[in-house]
């Protein structure tokens, strides 16, 4: 049995123990709105019959890793909906019409010859057609013609540009995430670092720490997909993988304290790569490593510049949306000149329609693209040709050139030109909404996830309170304890010490 | 029973999230009331979009169509003009000659002869009739008048005056025989003007009044000249009957294009709206909904959010 003294002693340690639980619930409270914060634990245990107190941290690793590969679907998805977004934007298709107010075929004000994008503006190119042939002698039309053709063309060349715009923003996108990404890899080390001094007496205690490396990991994520493994006191190492065959094989990031490889980027190959040396000039060297990235922002962009099939697969599905379009593009634009110059053209110069470049005398419709698509430089309303005679009443030429528009080419894969447009806006259409569908899906993983982390770890004002007021109690009770026993000390001291 | 642990902020944020789905339905809806139309951008539907620009380009061409419609037309109801005029100078040649015998004076032949000479003038006019600068009645080639009179290489003597035609080529088994065909509707394509075989009928017609005229040139009354003039005349003029019919029935194709267009273009109309266009009715009820769900969800998770423990301690 101890006596009086030790007594108190003793009480003071439950009193120290409920003032530290009293604290951390403190923590817990200041904290209750920080989304990575793990609730701390006091654990009263007994030593000598008085409670002893050790802090626990409530957290779930499964869960953390979970989360972790969520947000990198996530990452990846979000990224892609944001440039389909703006290639759905660029593409300019979209309905203007006032539905409840029906047009009709005699009506005077229509918005059926309205409307933006390449369709519509193709549409009036060959509609310029159909009403040339109606009096090919016509100077109105004939200048309706160029006029359209003029348009057409300047659609073509303005989608052209916007897509190499898009295109620099996403390369721009990708090395500001990759920037991101390598600076998230240098705070997780160094935690690593400061983790592993504080525990190496007393594992488990670096839990502020804990928290925030657990913060740097899912916010990594976002940009790139990886895995972990715990490592020595605390520490974890970081992988991700390379292009091996399979699975890939893994390629250090984070070795403990040590940044083992930081990301690269190379906008030419459109690929990551790992690397030691930052300051290497770029380039597709033989002594890098390509990444083989499976989520993340970093996995969405690249896909979405992507020009060839990531899966090793055939067909343009595959092939990423902003690269697919640029191509569409393309094909569209070189079909337009090489179906209308054929039937327009009479293989000699001075009859030209469209043109690859400035040189009015050297034609390669093969070379013509969305960007370089432009009309011949000597046409002029005059010089269309509508006929194959001669006459000036003949239109065979001006009304086969109409006629292409609703004729099934094989350059467009047997479409016409306005089932490939809507092709095209449906591809684009169809992968914005794929994606926002599973970013939803996504959503409600990530949030159940969540929610599930956040019911383990997650702080409760009513909760804390109500530990705080049995916190409080026990403190008022070893107080009271510590009160009495000082009373019969004093006891003890008046009348035995005199 | 086991008890399921909420944290604060989960529960805050569920409130929030709850709160975030209300008001995008509401944003939605009210979207789609505002612009009558629940397809404006092909992520709305990737199908319905793909369809309505197909339609869109139909509904264009329609109207494309539609104006080549009324452009034919007018030349065909030109054409038709032109040859009725032409087939009254014909009854009036034919009026001339039948009442100018053989009893007539020299001088009432020689009017006779001026009169059909004006004639033959008035019908080589409207034979070379433009519409929109164009010759009616030359086929595609309007490089010079398709009618003329040729004088044989005797400008003085007018007895041997001939009418020529020098339009495109009339006969259809000719290498170069030609017509400016274009669409009037979806399915309809027409050459409007008067198919180039009948021009031949027109020089012919005008070549009997010629010779109607020539019968009256000479020094006496040539009774058999003058009846196989006017005989020919009148089988011409059932030439240009059959000239007109062919007219006639270009018109009637273009009334029957214009017809099925209209009701094409109606339906495709009507198809856009049905798949584009939203029922009023109904989004308005949803909105209205949605606007309660929104408000309660607002409500509630006010009086829940300012409500802890703390409130009772």
């Amino acid at each position: 049995m101890s006596g009086l003294i030790g007594s108190i002693l003793n009480s003071t340690t439950a009193l120290k123990s409920n003032q530290k639980a009293v604290e951390i619930a403190g923590k817990n409270l200041a904290n209750v709105n920080s989304t990575n914060y793990a609730r701390q634990r006091v654990e009263f245990g007994i030593s000598g019959g008085y409670s002893q107190t050790q802090i626990n941290q409530i957290r779930d690793t499964i869960l953390d890793d979970k989360i972790v590969r969520e947000a990198a679907v996530t990452g990846s998805l979000e990224a892609q909906k944001r440039i389909y977004s703006q290639l759905q934007a660029i593409l300019g298709e979209q309905i203007t019409a006032d539905v409840d107010s029906p047009e009709t075929l005699t009506g005077t004000t229509t918005s059926a010859n309205e409307g933006s994008g390449v369709s519509a503006a193709i549409d009036r190119f060959f509609n310029a057609f159909h009403s040339l042939a109606t009096n090919p002698t016509d100077a109105s039309a004939r200048a309706l013609v160029v006029s359209s053709a003029e348009d057409m063309v300047a659609q073509f060349n303005k989608l052209s540009a916007e897509l190499v715009t898009l295109d620099e923003d996403v390369v721009r996108a990708v090395e500001a995430d990759v920037t991101r990404a390598n600076s998230l890899i240098n705070d997780i080390a160094s935690l690593n670092g400061q983790i592993s001094k504080l525990e190496i007496s007393k594992p488990g205690s670096a839990m502020e720490l804990r928290d925030l490396r657990q913060q740097k990991l899912e916010e990594l994520a976002k940009y790139i997909d990886f895995e972990t493994h715990d490592s020595n006191n605390g520490q974890v190492l970081v992988v991700a993988r390379d292009k091996s065959p399979g699975a890939g094989a893994e390629v250090l990031l984070v070795r403990n304290t040590m940044v083992d490889n930081e990301i690269r980027f190379n906008a030419e190959t459109n690929e990551l790569y790992f690397t030691h040396d930052t300051t290497m000039p770029l380039g597709p060297s033989p002594n890098l490593t390509a990444m083989d990235p499976q989520g993340g922002s970093l996995h969405g962009l690249l896909h979405v510049r992507s020009t060839t099939d990531p899966f090793g697969g055939a067909g343009a599905s595959a092939i990423g949306p902003l690269a697919r379009m640029r191509e569409e593009l393309d094909v569209l634009a070189r079909e337009v000149a090489t179906a209308v110059s054929g039937i327009h053209d009479d293989g000699t110069v001075p009859v030209q329609f469209f043109d690859d470049d400035d040189n009015p005398d050297l034609i390669d419709l093969g070379a013509i693209t969305a960007a370089n698509i432009q009309l011949w430089s000597n046409l002029t309303p005059a010089a269309i040709r509508t006929s194959s005679s001669g006459n000036a009443g003949a239109n065979d030429v001006a009304q086969g050139i109409a006629e292409l528009s609703a004729t099934k080419l094989a350059g467009l894969g047997d479409r016409t030109f306005s089932e490939y447009t809507s092709d095209m806006a449906y591809r684009i259409g169809n992968d914005v909404s794929n994606t926002t569908l599973l970013i939803q899906n996504q959503a409600l993983i990530e949030t159940q996830l969540k929610d599930n982390r956040s019911s383990l770890m997650g702080v409760s004002i009513d909760e804390e309170m109500a530990n705080i007021l049995v916190y409080q109690r026990s403190f008022q009770a070893s107080a009271r304890v510590i009160e009495v026993l000082n009373t019969l000390l004093g006891i003890v001291v008046d009348r035995f010490g005199s | 029973m086991s008890d399921i642990r909420v944290s604060t902020s989960a529960y805050q944020q569920s409130l929030i999230r709850q709160i975030a789905t209300n008001q995008s339905t509401v944003v939605d809806l009210s979207k789609q009331l505002a612009s009558r139309r629940k397809v404006t951008l092909p992520e709305d539907d990737p199908i319905v979009m793909a369809r309505t620009m197909r339609r869109t380009t139909e509904k264009r061409e329609l109207l494309q169509f539609n104006t080549n419609n009324i452009l034919a037309e007018n030349l065909i109801k030109s054409s038709e003009l032109k040859l009725s005029e032409m087939r009254a100078l014909g009854d009036l040649a034919i009026a001339i000659g039948e009442s100018t015998d053989a009893q007539a004076s020299a001088t009432e032949r020689e009017s006779a002869w001026g009169r059909l000479n004006d004639l033959v003038n008035q019908a080589l006019d409207l034979a070379n009739a433009k519409s929109e600068d164009n010759y009616l009645f030359a086929g595609t080639d309007f490089a010079q008048d398709p009618y003329r009179i040729d004088d044989n290489g005797t400008p003085a003597d007018l007895s041997d005056d001939f009418v020529v035609y020098e339009g495109s080529p009339t006969d259809p088994s000719d290498p170069n025989f030609e017509e400016a065909e274009y669409y009037v509707g979806s399915n309809t394509k027409i050459a409007p003007r008067l198919s180039p075989q009948y021009n031949e009928d027109i020089q012919s017609y005008i070549q009997h009044i010629l010779d109607l005229r020539n019968a009256f040139g000479g020094p006496t009354y040539d009774d058999v000249a003058v009846k196989a003039a006017i005989a020919d005349i009148e089988t011409s003029d059932d030439r240009l009957v059959v000239a007109t019919t062919d007219l006639a029935l270009k018109q009637l194709r273009l009334e029957t294009a214009k017809k099925a267009d209209t009701a094409l273009f109606n339906q495709l109309d009507g198809s856009i709206a049905g798949e584009v266009g939203i029922d009023l009715a109904e989004v308005a009820v949803r909105l209205n909904q949605a606007q309660l769900g929104y408000e309660a969800a607002l409500s509630s998770s006010s009086r829940i959010l300012q409500v802890s423990l703390l409130d009772y301690i």
